[in-house]
């Protein structure tokens, strides 16, 4: 079969989005592999921010719920990992794992009473943990190094084997994206996550059917605040550095961002909107001091024409099937 | 006559149940009961309290006043657990989770089931005969469908869950005659099949045809409790209503 005729019968198939959005990322992906670089690092970052959007579409996307928050957990991986690794000598994996299982301890902890807030009361108790941990990781500085942070990170690896090349980081950080968005599809089309959807349109309608919203409300919480520790880990690994800026309400800002571009709620959405929304600023660039208008326009174009997201564009051209009667 | 007094106990019975909306009394204290295999039917107005009635027993709003269900008190309990016992409602509106294809709605009917793959099947097999239409539809997203359709699949959304009893608030709502009497003749089945049937309604026709008793609610009140029969036209139950 010729490339044409795979393309033509996948084109049939996927619809032209889908089909030219596969090629595009495809192509960019194999564009900064061959030019290496800054875009390598841009490109790093998108798959870190990736699995952290990944993690919040859980909670934000397929439960509807509102959290400002998530990035103390971010920062709880951080720390976590900057601590076990530089002061007790841990391999980073492990380290990544203890500090995945604390902030999911935590989350537990704090969710439990924070979810049973709804809508704007519950925005604004996340919003309120991201600040006191933000305040935490600058003001106990003996164990975070206030804005000093941590530096000498190890990279990724087992034992004598570490991911220290920039492409062979961005290979394995696309690896763990890739099983991540593998879960999250998985979950939402399993049992657990048609309760979460169920909750997200109608909490009575969901009660109703016997499904018990405070605990899958807390789940969602938890998958969330795993994901995204995993980030906060990754981007210690991967930079070498975490000061409190990095988990500070820019990222906040940023994933809501990405989130949002990609298409809330939906599998592929978070990563699409986290290479997007990373991307962006880059494409921009060459305006100069009109970036920021070009990087807000750009945003806003995409919100008014894309509403759903650019995963969104999966389903443009595709006719609903109508009833009768 | 009481439950105590009778051999069996009620499906459900409800004593001195209240509700009410912030300051607002939209349900006074109100006894109602249906029996193992009734077809019970609630008339009345507008803003009678006939909605906030069902969501009170199904335990979706706060409310005062006892439930009892095969004889047990289950006044306590979470909307979520009631479900499992099989106390079923169909909201007004059909509360269908419009994203979200036919299958997949079914499939958050037999949420309870967890696991039990045999016995989805065959709630699915049974859900698939009463709405044959249904399984036309299995891929299709439930807001794309007709009103009727709709309908059908928020009833056997209600039956995958294994109802013991299945209330239903104002199904004919919206829908043209001939559809609402189809989705009527079906519940007019399912109750013969043993099914206790608790329907809110202001279709006073189509409800009177299926059901064994009547409440006539009004002002957040039982203003009467008479069998179906003894209602003969609009103009009685209108005497009810504005008594």
């Amino acid at each position: 079969m010729t490339l044409r005729a795979i393309i033509s019968t996948r084109l049939g198939r996927y619809g032209f989005f889908p089909v030219a959005g596969a090629i595009f990322i495809a192509l960019l992906f194999a564009f900064v592999f061959i030019k290496g670089g800054y875009l390598l690092t841009v490109m790093q970052l998108a798959m870190i921010y990736g699995v952290f959007c990944v993690g919040l579409n859980f909670f934000m996307g397929y439960t509807g719920q509102a959290s400002f928050g998530q990035n103390a957990f971010a920062a709880l991986g951080g720390y976590g990992t900057a601590i076990l690794c530089v002061q007790y000598g841990w391999e980073p994996i492990a380290a990544l794992i203890a500090s995945m299982a604390i902030a999911g301890v935590a989350s537990v902890v704090v969710g439990y009473p924070t979810l049973r807030l709804r809508g704007h009361y519950l925005a604004m108790a996340t919003f309120a943990l991201g600040l006191i941990t933000y305040d935490i990781s600058v003001q106990w500085q003996s164990v975070t190094q206030g804005y000093m942070g941590y530096s000498g990170i190890p990279p990724l690896g087992i034992g004598p084997f570490t991911v220290e090349d920039e492409r062979a980081k961005l290979v394995c950080l696309m690896v763990i994206l890739f099983i991540g968005v593998w879960i999250s599809g998985r979950l939402r089309n399993s049992r657990f996550g048609r309760a979460l959807r169920a909750i997200s349109t109608s909490e009575l309608g969901a009660a109703a059917l016997g499904i018990r919203i405070s605990r899958y409300k807390l789940a969602a919480f938890v998958i969330a605040a795993l994901y995204a520790s995993a980030a906060g880990s990754l981007f210690a690994h991967v930079v070498g550095f975490i000061s409190p800026e990095v988990f500070g309400l820019q990222m906040v800002v940023v994933t809501f961002t990405m989130l949002y571009v990609g298409g809330v709620g939906t599998v592929l959405g978070p990563a699409i909107g986290a290479i997007i929304a990373s991307l962006l600023p880059e494409i921009v660039r060459s305006t100069g001091r009109f970036q920021d208008i070009a990087y807000a326009l750009a945003l806003i174009l995409m919100l008014i024409y894309v509403p759903k997201g650019l995963s969104g564009l999966a389903n443009v051209g595709k006719k609903p099937a109508s009833g009768e009667g | 006559m009481t439950s105590a007094t009778r051999a069996m106990p009620s499906l459900i019975e409800v004593n001195g149940l209240s509700a009410s909306y912030g300051r607002v009394a939209a349900l006074k204290p109100v006894d109602l009961r249906v029996e193992e295999g009734e077809f019970v039917t609630i008339l009345g107005p507008n803003g009678a309290g006939k909605t906030t009635l069902l969501r009170a027993i199904s335990r979706l709003i706060a409310s005062n006043g006892q439930i009892r269900f095969k004889g047990s008190d289950i006044t306590a309990l979470p909307a979520h657990r009631l479900a499992k016992l099989g106390i079923i409602m169909v909201q007004e509106g059909r509360g269908l989770f419009g994203e979200m294809t036919v299958h997949e709605n079914l499939l958050l009917g037999a949420y309870g089931l967890g696991g039990d793959r045999a016995q989805v099947e065959r709630r699915f097999d049974e859900v698939f005969r009463l709405f044959p239409r249904l399984r036309e539809r299995s891929s299709q997203v439930a807001a794309s469908m007709s009103g009727g359709e709709q309908q059908m699949l928020a009833v056997g959304r209600a039956l995958m869950a294994g109802p013991k009893l299945l209330m239903l608030d104002e199904p004919s709502l919206g829908l043209a005659p001939k559809v609402a009497a189809g989705i009527l003749d079906t519940l007019g089945e399912l109750n013969r099949n043993g099914l206790g049937i608790l329907l809110v309604e202001q279709k006073a026709p189509l409800a009177l045809k299926l059901a064994r008793r009547v409440y006539v609610l009004a002002s957040g009140t039982v203003r009467a409790e008479l069998p179906a029969h003894e209602i003969s036209s609009h103009h009685d139950l209108a005497r009810y209503y504005f008594h």
